[in-house]
């Protein structure tokens, strides 16, 4: 995958992304539907791939100013990670040479590597997510689970300390993909998963669509070590 | 030619840039100047904005290292200010069941929600870094879901919430009042979906 069709690929990615995001808050009061409104037009001419570059700049210091109408991240690690790609994509376009651009895009692959690995290592510094304690925890009374039926996963410890090891063992290895292509497309597919498992027990949905319009970065970087 | 003008456009569009990011500096300024929460100075100003973004592009990557203290909102109704509160009702916009096709719905759109996960983050904050802000927007979206579901205000028109931390101490579950809202006058619903 050339640098170009990659980004070309994290722009259509991230586009509907942050579409999928600002028609959720169509349902909001008047001014959060003010607010969304410019985005949703330029998500579309970004999905289009018309004037790309302005409309990435656009879309950045649109997302500025959303990040400080709700004094922070309305949806945590999901609006990171979009902004993450939409600093890389803005960045990118104002870069001379496509060397520069490849640094840019570079790093955005790095943190890609290091969402999965920092979060992992965390885990398994913790004494609790050893046991399954952690995950309990987490189905027992957090704020997470999407539905009250949900929470009897709590009264199963075998399976969610299974659960835990193998989140703590796929996070921890998956820097490990970057060995060879078969492994990559694999080891996202495998994260696919986790993130579609994440959506389902949690109702974290956003990240499904922010982590995968950062997997083209990825897949370029690979090519990039491989040759 | 070719290096010029690409250069060149390089340029117009780092120069664009920058206007632009003082255009969104300035607005921002403009409107936090204007709003009834804060009064801050330019220099902090930027600090913030800085504070916001610099998680931004070194993003921490740190989740459910450790299962904290969960809060639960609830929320009283009262006919008078001098009322004290005591019939509290949770805040909660968690389904009990969830079908198959709500499931498969919810990747696509999910908004009630993510409202709700950034509630938890709002109440998360009113204890971490309170702000006038949290408070608001869980007073705000409490009185949406209060007119959506057509409550009758008329008698009880004042609203107070308190923030209730649910963890584990040892076996048992724990519950820690918080935060408690001053008492707000509920206004005559506008019927404004939310």
């Amino acid at each position: 995958m050339s640098l170009v069709e990659a980004i070309r690929l994290t722009e259509i990615f991230l586009a509907l992304a942050l579409l999928q995001q600002s028609l959720e808050h169509l349902r909001a009061t008047q001014d959060e539907r003010k607010l969304f409104i410019p985005r949703i037009i330029l998500s579309i001419l970004l999905l289009a791939g018309l004037w790309t570059s302005w409309i990435s700049i656009l879309l950045l210091i649109h997302s500025i100013i959303i990040l400080k109408h709700f004094d922070g991240p309305y949806n945590g690690g999901s609006d990171r990670m979009s902004l993450l790609i939409l600093s890389c994509l803005g960045l990118i376009h104002l870069m001379p040479s496509s060397q520069l651009q490849g640094y840019i895009f570079g790093y955005l692959a790095l943190q890609l590597i290091l969402s999965y690995f920092i979060a992992g290592f965390c885990k398994i510094v913790n004494r609790e997510w050893w046991s399954g304690q952690a995950l309990q925890d987490l189905f027992h009374f957090s704020a997470y689970p999407a539905s009250e039926a949900l929470r009897s996963w709590a009264d199963h410890p075998k399976i969610l300390f299974l659960a835990s090891w193998i989140s703590i063992l796929f996070e921890l290895l998956f820097p490990l993909t970057l060995l060879n292509q078969d492994l990559l497309i694999i080891g996202l597919l495998a994260a696919m998963v986790f993130h579609l498992a994440n959506a389902y027990l949690f109702g974290l949905n956003r990240f499904v669509w922010a982590w995968l319009a950062a997997y083209p970065s990825l897949l370029w970087l690979q090519t990039q070590l491989a040759n | 030619m070719v290096p010029y003008f690409f250069v060149s456009t390089s340029l117009a569009k780092l120069r664009f840039a920058g206007c632009l990011i003082n255009i969104s500096i300035f607005t921002i300024g403009f409107n936090w100047r204007h709003s009834n929460y804060r009064n801050s100075t330019k220099i902090s100003m930027v600090l913030t904005t800085l504070k916001l973004l610099i998680p931004v592009f070194i993003p921490s990557w740190q989740f459910f290292n450790k299962i904290a203290p969960s809060p639960r909102i609830e929320f009283s109704l009262m006919a008078t200010v001098e009322e004290q509160s005591c019939q509290w009702q949770e805040f909660c916009l968690r389904p009990k069941q969830l079908s198959i096709t709500s499931i498969l719905k919810s990747i696509f759109y999910n908004p009630r929600w993510n409202e709700s996960l950034f509630i938890t983050t709002c109440a998360e904050r009113l204890i971490t870094n309170p702000t006038e802000q949290a408070s608001q927007e869980i007073i705000q979206r409490i009185k949406s879901d209060l007119e959506q579901r057509q409550v009758d205000l008329s008698k009880t028109p004042y609203l107070q919430f308190r923030l209730v931390f649910v963890s584990r101490q040892g076996s048992e579950l724990q519950e820690d009042i918080l935060y408690i809202s001053e008492i707000q006058k509920l206004e005559e619903p506008n019927h404004e979906p939310s």
